[in-house]
């Protein structure tokens, strides 16, 4: 069943009627795109963020890294997760057949990562990202979180002024255990725009690739271990010259 | 113990890499500092003991909580509920630092207190949607209990912490929080 965005934040606010909530909740067990969706209209989730930025404290597990790991505390630590690596070996041994076969190179990440996100972007809509006003210093504590989660550094400074979009969120996602973040933008006209980054060791790096995925406009290139797409509407030299622009910040 | 000549290197950092989530999760749990401590090192000992059995492409964070989880309802949460005859409600003490940096933000603690102040079920669902942006199905796999449990400990939880967001949303209209 599709949803309109008053009947979900009617059910957020608790005020849904019985049946209605009811048929959400059923409906959520099974739909990973509406709980985005939900997710999306869920106000409080910036707030509780805002209540858990400081937590733990800075310097907090110092000592509790020092008490578990002892001597090795000091030593260096690879940035690389091992179970990545392990990934990287196999979609090399998979990426070295499929091309000897001639075939495309996204096969190392089946399914391809990019259709996944077209799929979820094509659901938004003007109205989806309407109500999204966050505050400068919560796109940063978002943009602060997401960096941490996916282990880049994402600073505001790199996703303003870029073709008249403004920023609105940034949130954690995942594909098949591997962060995914998605960071939400407006076009001039309203219309919703995402990048996204999904943290994958072993992807060799590729240069930008302008490409249609699901009617929108896309590009997308690899780099130092990570994926990145843009994505949204049908303005392919705008989508093209923001993935120009953010890749010369972030790579 | 010396772990780090026993265990492999990149699994410590991996873990260390997760730890601030881990103890966020464990505080969810717990409902003090002091005890979320202590189940964070005896998570990661154990996660250390277990590494072989970490099954390579899953949900490293996912995973270590999993285990967080068990200690807890297995191990510690009992011999706390002897030690003090209570489970739900947060120590006070045991949240707030007593020296807050400048920068501490007031509201920032106000919500943080009222969090820890919710139900040990209601805090941890909060923590692992709201805060590590699991999904509800994940967040159940973590926690043991069905997703519509989830979506039912949420529901409570935005019931009580709803007051919360009309403050934000306030505080953002005054500029107090920009």
């Amino acid at each position: 069943m599709t949803y309109t965005d008053a009947q979900l934040r009617s059910y957020l606010a608790g005020t849904a009627e019985a049946s209605l909530a009811q048929q959400i909740e059923a409906d959520l067990e099974n739909d990973p795109i509406l709980e985005q969706r939900l997710l999306a209209l869920e106000g409080l989730i910036p707030v509780i963020q805002h209540g858990f930025a400081d937590q733990p404290a800075p310097g907090h597990l110092k000592e509790l890294e020092e008490k578990i790991f002892e001597d090795t505390a000091s030593e260096q630590i690879p940035t690389t997760p091992f179970y990545r690596q392990w990934g990287a070996r196999a979609a090399t041994l998979v990426a070295g057949l499929v091309i000897g076969a001639g075939m495309m190179v996204w096969a190392d990440d089946a399914p391809d990562w990019r259709q996944e996100v077209a799929s979820y972007q094509a659901l938004y809509v003007k109205d989806t990202i309407a109500s999204l006003n966050r505050s400068e210093a919560e796109l940063k504590q978002e943009l602060a979180i997401a960096s941490a989660a996916v282990g880049q550094q994402l600073n505001l400074s790199d996703l303003t002024d870029l073709q008249g979009l403004k920023l609105l969120r940034t949130q954690i996602l995942g594909h098949e255990g591997a962060p995914l973040i998605q960071i939400v933008f407006a076009d001039p006209n309203g219309a919703p725009i995402a990048f996204c980054i999904l943290k994958d060791t072993g992807a060799s790096d590729t240069a930008m690739h302008s490409d249609n995925l699901k009617g929108m406009a896309a590009a997308d290139w690899t780099g130092n271990g990570y994926r990145y797409l843009v994505i949204g509407g049908d303005n392919q030299n705008r989508i093209d010259t923001v993935a120009q622009q953010i890749h010369s910040h972030v790579l | 113990m010396h772990f780090g000549k026993k265990y492999p290197k990149r699994f410590q950092g991996d873990l260390i890499t997760v730890m601030p989530r881990l103890w966020r999760f464990a505080l969810s749990l717990a409902g003090q500092k002091d005890l979320a401590d202590d189940l964070v090192q005896a998570t990661c000992l154990r996660a250390l003991e277990r590494e072989s059995q970490f099954k390579a492409g899953s949900n490293f964070a996912a995973w270590t909580m999993t285990i967080c989880r068990s200690i807890w309802l297995n191990e510690m949460r009992s011999q706390h509920l002897r030690k003090t005859g209570q489970l739900d409600a947060a120590v006070e003490s045991g949240l707030i630092d007593p020296s807050p940096s400048p920068e501490t933000n007031i509201f920032a603690a106000e919500v943080f207190k009222q969090v820890m102040q919710l139900p040990e079920g209601q805090r941890s669902v909060v923590e692992l949607v709201f805060v590590e942006q699991f999904t509800y199905r994940e967040a159940a796999a973590i926690l043991g209990i069905p997703i519509g449990t989830v979506m039912s400990r949420l529901s409570a939880a935005r019931k009580t912490l709803a007051p919360l967001q009309q403050d934000h949303a306030n505080q953002m209209k005054k500029g107090e929080l920009a």
